[in-house]
Formats: C-alpha cells, sequence, structure tokens
C-alpha cells in the first residue's frame, strides 16, 4: 500500500456537461441576483414596519389616523344641547302638540302612549270628537283596570 | 509561492480541472485588483463581476463538491456563495486577498448547509459520512480510478473541519497561511490537523488495500 504523499491528487468530481455548465453558471447567478433583488424589495419594505424601534410609533400613528378619521365620518348626534331642544319643546304649548298630534296618521298606541306619558285626559270633551271610538275605548278599558 | 496563496506549479501534483483551457487562460489572466477596480465603477461593474464567478467558479466548484458530494447541492451553493459575494462585494476592505475572502463564504456555506442537513436528518457525524459515500458512489458509479475512489470514500470519514483542511492542503494545494485566512485558524492547529486527517486516512487505506 502506497503512503499518501505518492498517491497523486486527482480531482474526481466533474460537473454534469462541464463546459456548458461553467459557460452558463454566470449568467445563472446574475439571474439569481435580480430575482432576489425583486422579491428583496416588499421584504425590505416589510422588516423595516417590523423592526421594534419602528412598529410602536407606526402601530400608535395609524391608531390616531383611525379614531380621526373614525371621528369626522360620524354625524354629530348630541351637537344640539339637550337642555336647549327641552327648552324649546317647552315653550310650545300642550294644546297645539295634542292637535298636532291628532291631525297625523297616528296608531292608537301612540296616541295612548303620549297621552300617558304627558297624563292627557283623553276623555275630555273638546278632544273626544275627534279621537276615534276605538282609541277612547281602549283608554276607558285601561283607565277601569287601574280601579278594579 | 503566488499571491494566491499556492505553490508555484509542480507538474506532478498539479490538479487537472477539466474545463475551457483557453476561455478560462484568459479569465485567470486578469488580477484581482483589476477585477475590484472594475467593480467599483457603476458602467463596468456586472463585467467585473462576471470575470470573478469566471475566474473562481471551477475551484469553488470543486471545493464545495468534495464537501457535499451531490452535483445539485454544490450548484446550490455555489450560486448562493456568488451571490453573496455580489452582495458584499462592495463592502470589501481589502483586509484579506479576494480569492481567500471568496473561499471563506463558500466554506461557511458548505458548513452551514452540512450542519443543516445533519439537524434536518437527524443523524450523527458517523452516519452523514455514510451517506456521502452513497452519493459518491451514486455520483461516480464506474470510477476508473480505484486508489483515487478508496481515497476519496476515505476523506468522506472525516469531521467536516478536518475534511476541509486535508481537501485545500492535499487536493487544492493551498498554503497554510491561506488555509489559515479562509478557516481562521491558526497555523499551528491546522498543521496538527493536517498530519492526523493523513494518518487516519492512511490506517483507512491500510485496511481497503
Amino acid at each position: 500500500m502506497k503512503k499518501l504523499p505518492q498517491i497523486p491528487p486527482k480531482h474526481l468530481f466533474e460537473a454534469p456537461n462541464e463546459s456548458r455548465y461553467f459557460d452558463e453558471l454566470p449568467q445563472k447567478v446574475r439571474s439569481k441576483i435580480l430575482e432576489q433583488k425583486t422579491k428583496s424589495l416588499p421584504n425590505k419594505l416589510w422588516s423595516f414596519f417590523i423592526k421594534p424601534q419602528f412598529s410602536l410609533p407606526i402601530a400608535s400613528a395609524a391608531l390616531l389616523i383611525g379614531f380621526w378619521w373614525a371621528s369626522i365620518q360620524t354625524v354629530p348626534t348630541t351637537d344640539v344641547p339637550s337642555t336647549e331642544l327641552q327648552a324649546q319643546l317647552k315653550s310650545i304649548p300642550k294644546q297645539d302638540i295634542q292637535n298636532y298630534l291628532l291631525e297625523q296618521n297616528l296608531s292608537q298606541e301612540d296616541i295612548i302612549d303620549f297621552a300617558n306619558s304627558e297624563k292627557l285626559d283623553l276623555t275630555a270633551q273638546n278632544n273626544l270628537n275627534q279621537v276615534p271610538e276605538e282609541v277612547l275605548e281602549e283608554a276607558l278599558e285601561e283607565d277601569l283596570e287601574e280601579y278594579l | 509561492m503566488n499571491p494566491q496563496g499556492y505553490h508555484a506549479p509542480q507538474p506532478s501534483k498539479e490538479p487537472s480541472y477539466p474545463t475551457n483551457t483557453s476561455k478560462l487562460g484568459m479569465v485567470m489572466s486578469i488580477s484581482d485588483e483589476e477585477i475590484l477596480a472594475k467593480f467599483k465603477q457603476n458602467e463596468s461593474k456586472n463585467w467585473a463581476f462576471d470575470m470573478l464567478v469566471r475566474k473562481y467558479q471551477v475551484r469553488l466548484y470543486q471545493h464545495i463538491r468534495k464537501m457535499v458530494v451531490s452535483h445539485e447541492d454544490t450548484d446550490d451553493l455555489l450560486q448562493d456563495t456568488f451571490v453573496k459575494v455580489w452582495q458584499s462585494l462592495e463592502n470589501f476592505r481589502g483586509e484579506a486577498q479576494l480569492f481567500t475572502w471568496v473561499y471563506r463564504i463558500a466554506t461557511n456555506e458548505c458548513l452551514r448547509f452540512l450542519q443543516k442537513k445533519r439537524s434536518f436528518l437527524g443523524v450523527p457525524i458517523l452516519d452523514i459520512s455514510e451517506r456521502l459515500a452513497t452519493e459518491l458512489d451514486k455520483s461516480m458509479p464506474f470510477s476508473a480510478d480505484e486508489v483515487a475512489d478508496k481515497l476519496q470514500k476515505a476523506v468522506l470519514k472525516l469531521p467536516d473541519k478536518q475534511r476541509l483542511v486535508f481537501n485545500m492542503k492535499y487536493y487544492e494545494d493551498l498554503n497554510y497561511e491561506a488555509i489559515s485566512e479562509i478557516l481562521g485558524t491558526s497555523v499551528g492547529a491546522l498543521k496538527a490537523s493536517y498530519h492526523h486527517a493523513v494518518k487516519k486516512i492512511e490506517d483507512q487505506l491500510q485496511k481497503e488495500f
């Protein structure tokens, strides 16, 4: 058996279709570099956003923008102060409201509810002619039930 | 010894790289300094990189292939090596030689690949050597040189780093200083490692013949 220094080094490995493989390799490498460049742009953006030093300020800013956007999109419902509204309503005479409601095509339940809430006497003579008969009967029945 | 860490050519030991010699001769005549200077200029950047790939592709192919055996894996690792070279060449300060710097990238790619393969397969070092030997039989089912074939199989039994040292010294004829720069290991440690590797291989060959 020969000692190692007596064995000449020999490269056993060859690439399949070697000369073509090495002719084409620089082009393959360039394509891979291009491919990575196009891939890495969105990755770079994403990695910028997920960096801890940037993610918190960006998230906070997004949240603030979200709140601001939501606030400008919402229709203000409480802009008229409720005290002012109540004062305006109180300035209208009850009789006028009653007459207005009776002219409207309201359901019997609405009228009874309104009458109860305002403690109106639906049986009063001046109203009786304008109140439908069934409504009066229903109201009377309810009043009677309270005393039975 | 030339500036790239190679000893003066010795006809009996000169590895025979199978390639188109006329093209390679032209590319090999371009110095690393010229490649680096051209790479710094935008208009000649691609040309310079192309020359770099052509200059080192065959040697790096052999270097990687001896470590991972399969051509497909070698092809992937070689391309990855050059992609990394492209990405980092602008920051190359010239503290090391271009040649050793490129070799170091390729070596690290190989070691990382073998480590990954080992943890993926969940096998110890000896088993991966067996797998590489099987791969070698598949790659070259009809080897004309029995001694070279047995030698290669004995080399595959060495631990990764020892195998690297052996390959670079024995097959690639690099001097210890260059290997030290590539692996970041002291020359003394490399000499000891090579000595142990040779001893193990000779023992193995003794058993085979």
